[in-house]
């Protein structure tokens, strides 16, 4: 009994925690304009019912999404120079296809295919070390 | 439903498409892309659109269940969870706000740099208490806060007085902007609303004259403008003047062979 009164009031902490860092979150998301204007995102929103008095909470939905996309995005880059890379054939094309980083069907299809899931090395602190590290790599040759 | 139809909810050339299309090149670009297919941009564009309409149909949804009309961040955070999949530490076993789905968006916004949208919108300002039906005493008084807010208001009966003959007034009668009733109201002359510029057109054949003979090109036309004189006299020292600004349109036929040199 004792045990479980304990672990309810550890809860109940956890849970002021959270709200607290969470309303934080949402008073710091009106400082962080989402790429998707907010007016764009209200008409999909109105367009499939969600009805909601609160700006902050438009701005996560948008937010979500662009960190959706983002991640897509990256994933898609990285096919796309995995594919480049085992097409090399001499350093003048290598250094010439550096700037052609053409957003395809292929590897956009093959990103999407992959579950993206926050627990995989997608994680958004990992991509943009990675999109970093990649740039470096390409320089020291 | 949990299987989506393939039906194309957005529609390529709209309005909304091409808004979202352009924020995706923006993501995409600061992902790192230089340039992009034209498909590939508008099928990513499409997900982003989905993703959209998915996050808040079952946001609407979970809220609907819960006898609520507006959603709120509990609602958002199990459409995420339900969207993207299930992962240790979901609402299942925790409370929903310590979930991962909201973490990663909070860790998102903490990391990621902020990437502006090109253009800036037209914003159409609808306040939430204009609804799109007429003005109810509703918002006013209070007492009548059990109907609902979107309920239309009970339209008003006419008193049984004709009032009708008062609309069948004249069309001449009736003041338009920039027309002016000279006269009776039979007769109407209309009046420009400001002073304009004055143009006159000089038609026929304006080139080269060498012996009569006209080289160079076909029938002109040529346009003039410049600003309007009250006095005829005034006129007169005006055309002399050269116009501030002379714009000549040309109008030019193709030359016919065997009638100018």
């Amino acid at each position: 009994m004792n045990q479980g009164q304990q672990s309810k009031q550890g809860n109940r902490h956890d849970d002021d925690d959270d709200d607290a860092a969470l309303s934080e979150f949402l008073a710091s998301l009106m400082d962080y304009t989402p790429t998707i204007p907010d007016e764009l995102v209200e008409h999909y929103l109105a367009k499939s019912g969600f009805q909601c008095p609160d700006v902050r909470l438009v701005r996560l939905v948008a937010v979500a999404t662009q960190k959706f996309i983002g991640e897509v995005a990256t994933n898609a880059l990285q096919h796309c120079k995995a594919r480049q890379a085992a097409v090399v054939k001499d350093k003048r094309d290598k250094q010439q296809k550096d700037k052609r980083l053409i957003l395809a069907m292929e590897d956009l299809s093959k990103a999407l295919r992959e579950p993206v899931l926050a627990a995989r090395v997608t994680a958004p602190e990992y991509y943009y070390l990675a999109k970093n590290l990649t740039c470096y790599s390409y320089t020291v040759e | 439903m949990k299987s989506q139809t393939l039906e194309s909810r957005s529609d390529p050339s709209g309005y909304p498409f091409a808004v979202t299309r352009m924020a995706v090149a923006q993501i995409c670009k600061s992902a790192g892309f230089k340039s992009s297919q034209r498909s590939a941009l508008e099928t990513l564009a499409d997900v982003a659109a989905r993703h959209l309409q998915a996050l808040a149909r079952s946001a609407a949804s979970s809220a609907a269940l819960a006898g609520r009309t507006d959603s709120n961040l509990l609602d958002i955070i199990l459409a995420l969870e339900d969207l993207h999949g299930l992962l240790p530490g979901s609402s299942t076993s925790r409370p929903p706000y310590s979930s991962p789905a909201i973490a990663d968006v909070v860790r998102f916004v903490r990391v990621a740099d902020e990437i502006p949208f090109p253009k800036a919108l037209p914003r159409r300002d609808i306040r939430p208490e204009e609804s799109i039906f007429p003005l109810n005493p509703r918002s006013v008084s209070g007492f009548l806060n059990h109907v609902p807010r979107w309920l239309p208001e009970i339209p008003k009966m006419g008193d049984g007085v004709d009032k009708g003959h008062h609309r069948e007034e004249k069309w001449e009668m009736r003041s338009t902007e920039g027309c002016c009733l000279v006269g009776d109201g039979e007769r109407m002359e209309r009046g420009l609303a400001g002073k304009r510029e004055r143009v006159r057109f000089r038609m026929g054949i304006v080139g080269r004259l060498t012996n009569g003979v006209c080289r160079g090109g076909g029938k002109r036309v040529s346009c003039q403008s410049w600003t309007c004189c009250e006095d005829d006299d005034e006129e007169k020292i005006c055309l002399k003047k050269r116009p501030k600004s002379c714009d000549v349109l040309f109008y030019s036929r193709k030359k016919r062979k065997g009638q100018f040199k």
